[in-house]
């Protein structure tokens, strides 16, 4: 006896759902500064709190603003405008700052405003544009959000390893 | 049991800053001749300095515009400047009063030292 569809169907059936074809996503932490809105991988950031007024330290580069006590420990905190040639922030009383982490280095940035974190698409990442702009060796790409308009991917221990070299070369 | 240390509080365009007590001679009126310049800013007022002397016998100034006063610190409330800012010969470490980091300056590093650059000029 032949079997009828159904159950050369049910035969093929899997025990349990196929995966569906994987779309990769990333999740990143997204803050404004300035006219930007940026967006950095969330694993290297560690936490987010309000910025006092920092120490500025003497023949510092502009971007090094000074630094901060934080949870008993003293932290350098950057301006990512000034850094990428984007203009400046503004320290304001509302202003925050997200304390950044890669291969050691712990650094506090500038934030306006702290938007949260949103996983992307992987696919969904322009690369960053070309004209050989500061801030464009800085970027890891660009992507166009729904929601928050255009986001500048910026890879965050480029930045804090670079700044550091900045920094100890003079 | 931490170690303690002294520090004399002083303040330059109304930015406190901290020296290493042993360091400073005296306070004294500034005497331009003997100035190091300005290694932490232009001073508002700049008519007093602290007094100090790198091989113990000519005097160097370092014109302040106030000093707040002399503070006892345990090596709990001092604390090196973070890796990220790397080695500094004029800044050492920082004081943590509260949150606030008061930057420890070397002065005998300041004889060398030119005008601070950027926006903190």
């Amino acid at each position: 006896m032949h079997p009828t569809p159904l159950q050369r169907a049910l035969a093929e059936a899997p025990d349990t759902a196929r995966a569906q074809a994987a779309r990769p996503e990333e999740e990143f932490f997204i803050f404004t500064l300035g006219p930007l809105t940026m967006a950095v991988t969330s694993q290297h950031v560690r936490e987010v709190t309000r910025l006092t007024q920092p120490t500025p330290l003497p023949r510092a580069p502009s971007f090094l603003v000074g630094v901060v006590g934080s949870r008993g420990q003293v932290l350098p905190v950057v301006d990512l405008l000034r850094f990428l040639q984007q203009g400046e922030a503004k320290v304001l009383g509302g202003a925050r700052m997200f304390i950044g982490e890669s291969s050691g280095l712990i650094v506090g940035f500038v934030a306006d405003q702290v938007v949260g974190l949103r996983r992307i698409f992987v696919a969904d990442k322009l690369p960053p544009p070309a004209g050989g702009l500061a801030a464009s060796e800085f970027l890891s790409g660009l992507v166009q959000h729904r929601e928050l308009g255009t986001l500048s991917l910026i890879d965050l221990p480029k930045v804090m390893h670079a700044a550091r070299a900045l920094v100890v070369r003079r | 049991m931490s170690e303690r240390a002294e520090l004399v509080i002083f303040e330059i365009a109304g930015r406190r800053f901290g020296a290493d007590m042993t360091q400073v001679r005296r306070i004294d009126r500034l005497d331009v001749a003997a100035s190091v310049g300005a290694p932490l800013g232009r001073v508002h007022e700049g008519r007093r300095a602290l007094v100090f002397s790198p091989d113990g016998e000519r005097e160097l100034h370092l014109a302040i515009d106030a000093v707040a006063g002399v503070q006892a610190v345990s090596s709990d409330e001092l604390r090196r400047l973070p890796t990220a800012v790397g080695p500094s010969p004029l800044v050492i470490g920082a004081w943590l009063d509260r949150d606030a980091p008061v930057l420890l300056i070397d002065l005998y590093a300041t004889q060398t030292s030119t005008a601070p650059e950027g926006h903190h000029a």
